[in-house]
């Protein structure tokens, strides 16, 4: 499969919100456009540098020792490492975004997001290509959802006045259903 | 049992605290895998919360966050590699998912309430709280899925690779959705959440 084509399916077709449901409950911690925006960059970066380094290690260490068990632990040690070097560095270099955003970090730091980018892609190909890749659309097409999710709920809540059961978590599964159809629509194309 | 109802009730994990909404429709497939995800939460919870209950009181505030990971990840780790070893059919079902219960946002929220002040005991009251209320979400949604989707109900076994111990077929081919089924299942699951979670929120009285 090539590049685009992995693009185009972790962001329609395949797109892991939609269709496994990974971190959806993240979405209803990032109510706004701003923060969404912000956190889904942080999650491509350290996809991107988590994805390289799980890369090298599960090649290069844990398969050649009969390891592969202990991937998962890896993972998390990575995330979790890579995350506290950005803190550090948006401490270091941007403390005013720091400040505003440095509350956000954790929520990277336990991203299953991240983690299944790690524990699947990287276990079954050892194209970097690919991986950059997935890398780059699996959080690209978590960061789609959430922005498309909180214009949509910012309209609701102007626009609309919400049947009390269905206000909060249930509205957003409504919101996310009618998403899921539309992508399916477009992953025919 | 304070600890059981509060759990059950306004610390709901997922219509309280809104955590754990993954696992809840992951597992919301099938009544088969809602059944064993809820044995995995409860499994997880319990070993995670016991061990890092005993740890804490090797937690400072620059190891805590660090050792929480080290018993998470490790509980997780070795649940995978028994399910591997012993329950075929448990990783057939939801095998992918195990490791992603541990990082899901249940355990953290516990740990920096529960198990850092409560007794042992309420510590496992909370967690049989939390997970019948788990049960409660996503055994009926994983019930209707089914049905809904392949006209039947039926149960897995998690000790054998042949799965299943009963099927019951009730709707006929014709009446069966495809909103549930496949790829386009997540559609199905997530307008059926949505549903039970609006009936559960009003029989609750509060919204999430």
């Amino acid at each position: 499969m090539n590049i685009v084509n992995l693009l185009l399916v972790g962001l329609i077709g395949g797109n892991i919100v939609l269709t496994q449901f990974i971190d959806i409950s993240l979405l209803r911690n990032l109510r706004k456009l701003d923060v969404a925006f912000f956190v889904g960059l942080l999650m491509i970066d350290v996809t991107l540098v988590s994805g390289v380094i799980f890369f090298v290690i599960y090649h290069g260490l844990l398969v050649p020792l009969e390891l592969t068990f202990l991937s998962f632990l890896f993972a998390v040690f990575i995330v979790a490492g890579v995350s506290e070097v950005e803190a550090w560095i948006g401490k270091r270099f941007f403390p005013k975004l720091f400040e505003t955003y440095g509350f956000y970090l954790p929520l990277i730091t336990t991203n299953a997001v991240i983690t299944f980018v790690l524990m699947t892609t990287i276990p079954s190909t050892l194209n970097l290509g690919t991986i950059l890749a997935t890398s780059l659309a699996v959080p690209l097409g978590f960061v789609m959802i959430n922005l498309l999710l909180v214009i949509y709920q910012e309209r609701l809540e102007k626009t609309s006045r919400i049947p009390t059961p269905f206000q909060g978590l249930s509205i957003t599964l409504i919101i996310l259903a009618l998403m899921a159809m539309a992508l399916i629509g477009l992953g025919g194309l | 049992m304070k600890a059981f109802k509060q759990a059950f009730q306004q610390q709901h994990l997922i219509l309280s605290l809104g955590l754990g909404l993954f696992i809840l429709l992951a597992g919301s497939v099938s009544f088969t895998s809602a059944w064993m995800m809820t044995i995995a939460l409860f499994l997880n919870l319990f070993f995670t919360t016991s061990i890092l209950y005993f740890l804490r009181k090797q937690f400072q505030q620059d190891n805590k966050w660090i050792l929480i990971m080290i018993v998470m990840a490790s509980v997780a780790t070795l649940m995978q590699m028994f399910a591997d070893a012993y329950l075929p059919g448990w990783v057939q079902g939801i095998g992918y998912l195990l490791p992603f219960i541990a990082i899901s946002g249940f355990v953290l929220a516990r740990v920096e309430t529960v198990v850092m002040t409560d007794t042992y005991s309420d510590i496992v009251w909370n967690t049989f709280g939390s997970v019948v209320g788990f049960a409660m979400l996503v055994l009926p949604i994983g019930l209707t899925a089914d049905l809904l989707g392949l006209g039947v109900i039926q149960f897995a076994n998690p000790f054998s690779t042949s799965m299943l111990i009963w099927r019951v077929e009730i709707l006929p081919e014709a009446y069966r959705l495809p909103i549930f089924q496949g790829s386009h299942g997540a559609i199905g699951i997530l307008l059926l959440a949505s549903l039970w979670i609006a009936f559960v929120q009003q029989w609750r009285g509060s919204p999430s």
